[in-house]
């Protein structure tokens, strides 16, 4: 067997320009790797590199190709074609294997928060996506923080693509390319626009609830109506001052409701495009024949949202009663769940919170100056009138006409409360349901009573989760629970806080820990050699 | 089997009997460490994304400088043919190598393991599930990256060579990666420059997220790399 030949000619050659074009190669190689991976921004360069580090590759291989050639060629034609052959056939069958695989994925999130989890909601909203939806991201480069958040919303949406290919992605740098971000109407980074045959959904959250909404929305074909009673000195919704409801007319535009005022006295019937009606605490009276629209709509199994404040109008009340909702007169006063110094500034807290679906993801909503309600349905009514509190105040409650005390006197109304509710009914108090023996979730009639209208007015929309509350009722009455029962899974930024002495603890002894012990383990070991 | 483990043996002595390995593995700690620390104070988060992105750069180098004396040098040194007549087969040679070699790596990552302590203890409160993804990911990239070395290895008779041929191997996966870029609006391209780029499996690996093509992947990618190794090793049986 003869020995090797390359080695006696390769050590000529390696004095020779071959050998330096090979380790130019290798460095540019390198440093094209390294700054791909790190430096991003400078992916074109890097990419340029790489181009330089292959040329000078092939230089390499042409002059050492006699070199190369026999050293290839240590193989013997005889078995070579043979070997390649296996490992072909090799190849192909791990092929089969992979193909295999990918039939049958399994994505296993080992993230504390599970925020890699997609909900089965989600997961079958993306199964049924036929058309392709795209999804721009406006992130400023130059902003770590934007930075930050933009690998998380990239992460979540890879998930997303996971299981439909037809979500495609792409960031913007807003500052950069101000125009695209005019094209979309963006003023404000960290905002994304899902997009789908010229429709388009702005979302500012980046939880699994935003995206699936924003996706939601935008394949949706028709926007919901809902319409807002005017005429009786409701609060205004094109308002921006503090008693002002431009944030609720905001937020359900963002939900993509298409809000429209409804009066009632020009034409006393509500549209039968109605998706939900909202009333929110006139002062004025309502007509008989307003009342009569609003319950006409009621009993064509019509969806209805009430904000009430204390000592609301009588018709309102009355009107409430015939669906099983009792208002008591004076304001809810909470010795012990309020705001300090505002005993009528009800706060209510997980514990008391109800109706899981609308709530369970909730942390606190503040009511400043409350209604008190209770259900008062007759026995015989129950089975198709069901109301549920939302959310409930202590059993120290009381209702006064006064707000100043905080104790119980003679004449006041005791609690406990809900300062919230929801009714689910088909056909009111006193009348025969069309169908018999319904799950409380097929009633359809849907109402929702607030004690309180201010909760939703601009000074107090965005605190705690009054927002939340207000958003998800208006998505439970118009049916669009499934968003709701996403459970939201806020990004994880496990922000390091920690104490001068401590950072100095990490960084000196990451950088001299083992580099000291191994140059100590080199030296013995070099010792022990000699 | 147990030659597969001797050869393994003998390769982990020779890795860890060197000085030069000890200064390495000092220069790639202490170099790892500036990464680490650098992430996270721009970041401000407790993480070891730092580290971790750069170790699969490191890797890329690494594996081909550690892995070209494997079966080039024995051939150099004429201990090849001696092994060759010893009652050991091609493929136990192979593995045993393979085997020490990964060893040695996993010993590697194994002292890095000092960066998520040591943050838990200064005060950080690292999401260890990333982590722990990370770390297979790097496992199963490394034992890919070696066995790509150790072919490069196996088919030339000079170090050098085999470094820059693994070299190029390593390079020419991660063009892949790069050209997933342009790739992105072709059907029947992006799947599959999807499900091989580096970038995109071990991106899921970064975030936490372990799945189980890219194990497959990357294992079968191992096997048939460590195959070609075999092939090209009784190949020469026959010269």
């Amino acid at each position: 067997m003869s020995t090797t030949n390359p080695p006696s000619n390769l050590k000529a050659v390696l004095g020779g320009y071959t050998a330096i074009a090979g380790v130019v190669a290798l460095i540019a190689a390198v440093v094209a790797a390294a700054m791909f991976v790190l430096l991003p921004a400078m992916a074109d360069t890097a990419r340029l590199l790489l181009g330089v580090a292959l040329l000078f590759f092939v230089v390499f291989v042409v002059g050492a190709f006699d070199e190369v050639r026999a050293t290839l060629q240590t193989r013997q034609t005889k078995y070579g074609t043979n070997s390649v052959l296996m490992v072909l056939a090799f190849a192909a069958i791990m092929g089969v294997v992979n193909f295999l695989a990918a039939q049958y994925p399994l994505r296993i999130d080992l993230t504390a928060g599970g925020q890699f989890t997609l909900s089965q909601h989600t997961q079958s909203v993306l199964r049924g996506l036929n058309k392709p939806v795209q999804v721009t991201g406006f992130f400023s480069r130059s902003n770590p923080d934007a930075q930050t958040i933009q690998g998380q919303v990239e992460s979540l949406l890879r998930e997303y693509q996971n299981i439909s290919p037809q979500l495609t992605y792409r960031f913007v740098d807003p500052i950069e390319n101000p125009e695209i971000a005019r094209q979309y109407g963006i003023e404000s980074e960290g905002l994304l626009v899902f997009e789908q045959e010229g429709r388009r959904q702005v979302v500012a959250g980046i939880g699994e609830q935003d995206f699936t909404g924003g996706i939601l929305k935008v394949i949706g074909l028709q926007r919901l109506k809902v319409f807002y009673l005017t005429g009786h000195g409701e609060p205004d919704l094109a308002a921006r001052d503090e008693q002002g409801y431009g944030l609720v007319s905001q937020a359900l535009d963002a939900e993509n409701y298409e809000v429209q005022q409804l009066n009632l006295t020009t034409n006393p019937q509500v549209p039968g495009d109605a998706a939900l009606v909202i009333v929110a605490s006139p002062k004025d009276p309502l007509s008989e024949s307003e009342v009569r629209a609003l319950e006409d709509y009621l009993l064509r199994g019509g969806k209805a949202m009430f904000l009430l404040d204390p000592n609301p109008r009588p018709e309102l009340v009355a009107l409430l009663a015939r669906w099983g909702v009792k208002v008591a007169p004076g304001q809810v006063i909470e010795p012990n769940a309020s705001v300090q110094g505002a005993p009528n500034a009800v706060v209510v807290d997980r514990a008391r919170y109800v109706f899981g679906q609308i709530t369970q993801y909730l942390n606190l909503t503040i009511f400043p100056g409350a209604a008190g309600l209770t259900a008062d349905v007759p026995e015989n009514d129950r089975d198709h009138v069901v109301v549920l509190p939302l959310a409930g105040s202590t059993a120290q409650a009381f209702a006064a006409a006064d707000v100043s005390r905080t104790s119980f006197q003679d004449g006041d109304v005791r609690g406990p409360f809900a300062l919230a509710l929801t009714v689910q009914a088909d056909q009111p108090i006193g009348r025969q349901p069309s169908r018999g023996g319904q799950a409380p979730e097929a009633l359809p009639t849907r109402i929702a009573v607030f004690g309180d209208a201010d909760f939703a007015a601009n000074r107090y929309f965005y605190t705690y989760s009054n927002s939340d509350l207000f958003v998800n009722t208006v998505n439970w009455l118009t049916a669009q629970e499934e968003l709701i029962s996403i459970r939201p899974k806020p990004p994880e930024f496990r922000r390091l806080v920690i104490t001068g002495a401590q950072w100095t603890l990490i960084t000196v002894s990451s950088v001299l820990f083992w580099p000291g012990l191994l140059l100590v383990a080199a030296g013995w070991v070099w010792w022990r050699r000699r | 089997m147990r030659n597969v483990l001797t050869i393994a043996r003998k390769e982990i002595q020779t890795y860890f009997g060197s000085p030069m390995a000890y200064v390495i593995a000092a220069v790639f700690l202490a170099v790892s460490s500036v990464f680490f620390i650098s992430d996270l104070e721009s970041s401000g988060l407790a993480r070891l994304t730092g580290f971790q992105v750069w170790a699969m750069v490191l890797l890329t180098g690494i594996a081909p400088i550690l892995t070209m004396r494997l079966i080039a040098e024995e051939q150099k040194l004429g201990t090849l043919e001696l092994l060759m007549t010893a009652p050991v087969r091609e493929s136990e040679v192979i593995l045993g190598k393979f085997l020490g070699a990964f060893v040695t790596l996993f010993a590697l990552l194994l002292l890095t393991w000092f960066y998520p302590l040591v943050l838990k203890l200064g005060g950080g409160d690292p999401d260890f599930g990333p982590v722990f993804a990370g770390y297979l990911g790097l496992l199963l990239f490394g034992a890919a990256f070696f066995a790509i070395g150790l072919l490069a290895s196996a088919v030339t008779a000079n170090q050098i060579l085999a470094a820059v041929v693994g070299l190029g191997l390593l390079l020419m996966l991660w063009l892949v990666s790069l050209a997933g870029g342009l790739v992105q609006n072709v059907e029947w391209a992006r799947g599959i420059v999807n499900y091989v780029s580096l970038t995109n499996v071990y991106g899921d690996f970064l975030r936490g997220v372990v799945d189980t093509r890219a194990i497959v992947f990357l294992v079968s990618l191992t096997a048939t790399v460590l195959f070609a190794a075999i092939r090209a090793v009784e190949a020469r049986r026959w010269r």
